[in-house]
């Protein structure tokens, strides 16, 4: 009988056209720039997968399920088709592990239709919509050729049957050739193995940029082929399963981004096709069908507008849904980058700032020596080279606005109430440069980063401490790079260890309202820190009534990464979302802890719950003891 | 048709009002600008000073290209260096007020009447109109006080001044400031520099122009004005359709000569 020598062909045909595919896709990848990697990475493969993706993929059950069942229930086959037909053993209880295999991959498949039916709007259609049946075409053929003795399976039967394991195989082995869906599975793998971000997986929360060496002219991302070649691979893994567009603020307030039409982009950018074949949702406002690239032509605007560009906040909740581990925000500034070292082509009010952090050392365009102004009557020492202190104190921009000197003022009286030896930076303070380095401005940010570091290197301390997330991130992650290493904690951080080492006696907040509890993005997923400030209002007696996005799904209040200063327009304002997310919960007060989102929700126009730092609520508290 | 004038911006040292940082002089830069959206490739940029002036990389990130540095003594009068230099060229554009030194707005009017050509200060936009055969002519619209505007023509050569709002894009690169060059030309004149009297150098004061004419009232008077909400001989359009209030408000900017249609 013809059959099962049919099948081996047939296997090893579809071998030849996924390594020829796999092949002609790595020549795209190889456009990029070179990045050092060894070839052992694909071993820690298994342990990326099921452990680190699997955390990721498991917060959808459903999916979770399904795609275990249809990817595994597949490899299985595929594995057992290999022994038993790819090298002609036609051992007869394999093809019985065989039609299991195949049983539960239909299983998956019809889960996948179920969803499909009437999908969730975030998915993609389009391409991704026949894969329900070329996958079931796969399985039921398979099983058919397996199990069927030869004698019982008439021709038409065979014929037929081999045609569907024919459209099924095509589906698996051309994927990645063709970039047509199933490329997810080998890119995934492979991105999985190089990715651009490796210290991810050793559980480190891998947020800082990486500095450029403008010495060396690197000027950022101006074509597909400026990404590292990791990273090319890593926009080839996206399923389109619009998780990144769901969680994305700026997609929510109608502003023209969506991340996963982003990276779909810039696929087409790296395989010199358009966007007429996506199937998703656009950016909200721009048209489908009008952007093409190539990988030595510029990515803006002809691939993809500067609008999109300038719209992200940074706030990472794409990174954080990704279930394929993209690296959407890197992409992001490596764009802005470009746009801002090459052409210094920057929307709205931005240049102004970034003129203003060159020539000032301060976002508002204040003089240095003005940042302290707030702290003139609460006797603080400041610090002095060869004065020895505990703890510095390094308040950033938030120090010249007048809402937020209320917030430090508070912090300062917390901390003398806890008998700490800190002391204020004064007039050395330079801004960190985390808004220069969010919009691409990266020489302002190098250059504020070694004034800084400098200045640092002066000074006698053990700590800092600081009540914006951004400095904190700055300063405890991205001037590493530079040169030093610095233990920041975030105030939150600190008042809570003040707390629970008894030096700040915490009674029973006055505070009856119902609150709840924003977590800045910086602070939360820059840095995995959600618990200390829930841990203060839990001793200040308040429970907290989280809000459905909360911790390290937190979602943005839209001041990050120069978003307030470029400004780009949208439907309606990210606070005015967030404050509807308090709305909700039925919150009276929002308790925050960064400035950002302090100057953002206190924006919020008409009727609007109370803005409300954690170090104020700490304050008040200790003044209600007194 | 560009190549048949010839462009040259004149730029200096500028530092913040605040820090004293050196940066490029905001109304220089606005007139570079200026003065690329008239000349594109063909304008020259020069400074009278030292090639080591740090604000320089400021003008070269914005767009500078080539820098000619003309070498003058701290002190020295820069007018004779710069007039005999810049004798060919037919327009001179250059910012109203520089921020340091002498400040006063006065090179312009200085480098205009050693060069016998006529000064066009507070220009706004700057087009050329003409032809080789017959002669160009600049049009330019010029910025006067409380919003109004006027345009003026004038035939080359002259020198012009420009106004800290003219309407142009400054975009800082810092690619172009890394690639950007400075070139130092050699001395023009052999006559005997003419030492300026000593100054003393402070860092400006950022103040704020008022436009409004000073009105005599009292003190308590103007106490009163601004805690008590009464009109002020102004009109408040309550009443009628929008396009009634609309009509108050054309009024008003026609009487104040706001808009002038």
């Amino acid at each position: 009988m013809w059959v099962a020598p049919a099948v081996t062909v047939l296997f090893w045909v579809s071998v030849a056209t996924l390594a020829i595919g796999l092949a002609r896709r790595s020549v795209l990848w190889r456009a990029g720039r070179a990045v050092p990697f060894t070839w052992f990475d694909l071993l820690t493969v298994p342990k990326r997968y099921f452990v680190d993706l699997h955390h990721v993929v498991a917060r959808d059950p459903y999916i979770a399920k399904t795609h275990i069942a249809t990817a595994g229930g597949a490899i299985a086959a595929l594995s057992l088709v290999a022994l038993n037909y790819g090298l002609g053993i036609y051992a007869r209880v394999l093809d019985w592990g065989i039609l299991l295999a195949a049983a539960v991959m239909l299983a998956g498949t019809y889960f996948v239709w179920a969803r499909r039916r009437e999908p969730p709007q975030r998915l993609s259609r389009g391409a991704w919509n026949r894969l329900p049946y070329s996958l079931a075409a796969f399985a039921i053929g398979l099983a058919i050729l397996v199990m069927a003795a030869p004698q019982a399976l008439s021709l038409a039967i065979a014929v037929l049957a081999l045609l569907l394991l024919l459209v099924g195989s095509a589906e698996l082995a051309l994927g990645i050739g063709t970039g047509s869906p199933m490329k997810h599975a080998v890119a995934g793998l492979l991105h999985l193995a190089f990715h651009p971000r490796p210290e991810r997986f050793s559980g480190v929360r891998s947020t800082a940029l990486s500095p450029l060496a403008l010495a060396n002219r690197e000027f950022g991302v101006a074509k597909p082929s400026d990404f590292l070649w990791t990273e090319l691979l890593s926009f080839d893994a996206c399923v389109e399963c619009g998780k990144c567009e769901q969680s994305c603020p700026a997609f929510a307030a109608g502003q023209p981004l969506n991340p996963k039409k982003l990276i779909q982009d810039l696929v087409a950018g790296l395989s010199s096709s358009s966007d007429v074949a996506y199937a998703g949702r656009p950016y909200p406002g721009v048209a489908i069908g009008i952007h093409r690239g190539a990988p030595d032509q510029p990515i803006v605007p002809k691939l993809i507008e500067a609008e999109t560009v300038w719209s992200c906040t940074t706030c990472r909740a794409c990174v954080e849904e990704c279930p394929m581990l993209i690296e959407h925000v890197d992409a992001v500034v490596g764009m802005r980058r470009s746009l801002n070292l090459m052409q210094g082509d920057i929307p709205g009010t931005a240049p102004e700032t970034l003129s203003n952090l060159r020539e000032t050392g301060t976002q508002g365009g204040y003089a240095k020596s003005a940042r302290y102004n707030w702290a003139i009557d609460l006797n603080v020492p400041e610090a002095q080279p060869g004065k020895p202190v505990d703890l510095l104190l390094f308040a950033g921009e938030g120090a010249f606005d007048m809402r937020y000197q209320r917030t430090l003022r508070a912090l300062v009286k917390s901390l003398k109430a806890a008998r700490v030896d800190f002391a204020i930076l004064g007039a050395r303070e330079c801004d960190t440069g985390d808004t220069a380095r969010r919009l691409g401005d990266e020489a302002t940010f190098q250059a504020l980063a070694k004034q800084n570091i400098a200045m640092l290197a002066s000074l006698d301390f053990k700590r800092i401490v600081t009540s914006d997330p951004h400095v904190l991130h700055s300063l405890r992650n991205e001037y590493t790079a530079f040169g030093d290493n610095y233990i920041v904690v975030h105030h939150t951080a600190l008042l809570a260890e003040l707390a629970s080492q008894g030096k700040l006696k915490l009674g029973k907040a006055a505070e009856t309202r119902t609150l709840t509890y924003h977590d800045p993005c910086y602070l939360g997923r820059y840095n995995g820190e959600t618990e200390a400030p829930r841990e203060i209002l839990r001793r200040l007696g308040i429970e907290v009534r989280e809000m459905q996005r909360s911790g390290l799904r937190g979602r943005c209040c839209g001041g990050g990464g120069g978003a307030p200063l470029t400004d780009i327009p949208g439907k309606q304002r990210i606070p005015d979302i967030r404050m509807n997310d308090a709305r909700e919960v039925g919150a009276d007060v929002i308790a925050v802890a960064c400035p950002q989102c302090t100057a953002m929700l206190e924006g919020v126009a008409n009727t609007r719950a109370e803005i409300l730092d954690i170090a104020e609520l700490v304050a008040s508290s200790l003044e209600a003891q007194q | 048709m560009r190549d048949t004038f010839t462009v040259a911006a004149l730029i200096s040292a500028g530092r913040h009002p605040v820090s004293g940082t050196p940066r490029a002089c905001h109304v220089d830069a606005v007139a570079m600008a200026l003065g690329r959206w008239i000349a594109g490739d063909a304008l020259r940029v020069v400074h009278a000073g030292a090639a080591e002036e740090p604000s320089l990389q400021d003008y070269l990130a914005l767009g500078a290209g080539t820098i000619e540095v003309l070498p003058i003594g701290a002190g020295n009068d820069p007018v004779p260096e710069l007039a005999t230099y810049l004798r060919d060229v037919d327009i001179i554009i250059t910012g109203n007020n520089a921020e340091r030194g002498r400040g006063s707005g006065l090179l312009p009017y200085a480098l205009a009447e050693a060069l016998k050509r006529p000064v066009v200060s507070n220009a706004l936009d700057v087009r050329l109109a003409g032809s080789a055969e017959a002669g160009w002519n600049a049009e330019i619209r010029q910025f006067l006080p409380k919003g109004q505007r006027r345009r003026i023509a004038c035939p080359l050569p002259l020198v012009i001044s420009v106004h800290p709002r003219a309407q142009v894009e400054l975009k800082y690169a810092y690619a172009r400031r890394v690639s950007g060059r400075i070139e130092i030309v050699a001395s023009q004149t052999t006559a005997a520099p003419v030492i300026a009297p000593e100054w003393t150098m402070e860092t400006a004061s950022r103040r704020p122009v008022r436009l409004k004419a000073q009105d005599g009232k009292s003190a308590h008077a103007r106490m009163q004005s601004a805690i008590v909400s009464e009109a002020k001989g102004g009109v408040v359009a309550f009443e009628g359709t929008t396009v009634d209030k609309a009509q108050v408000m054309l009024n008003y900017l026609r009487e104040h000569r706001l808009v002038d249609f």
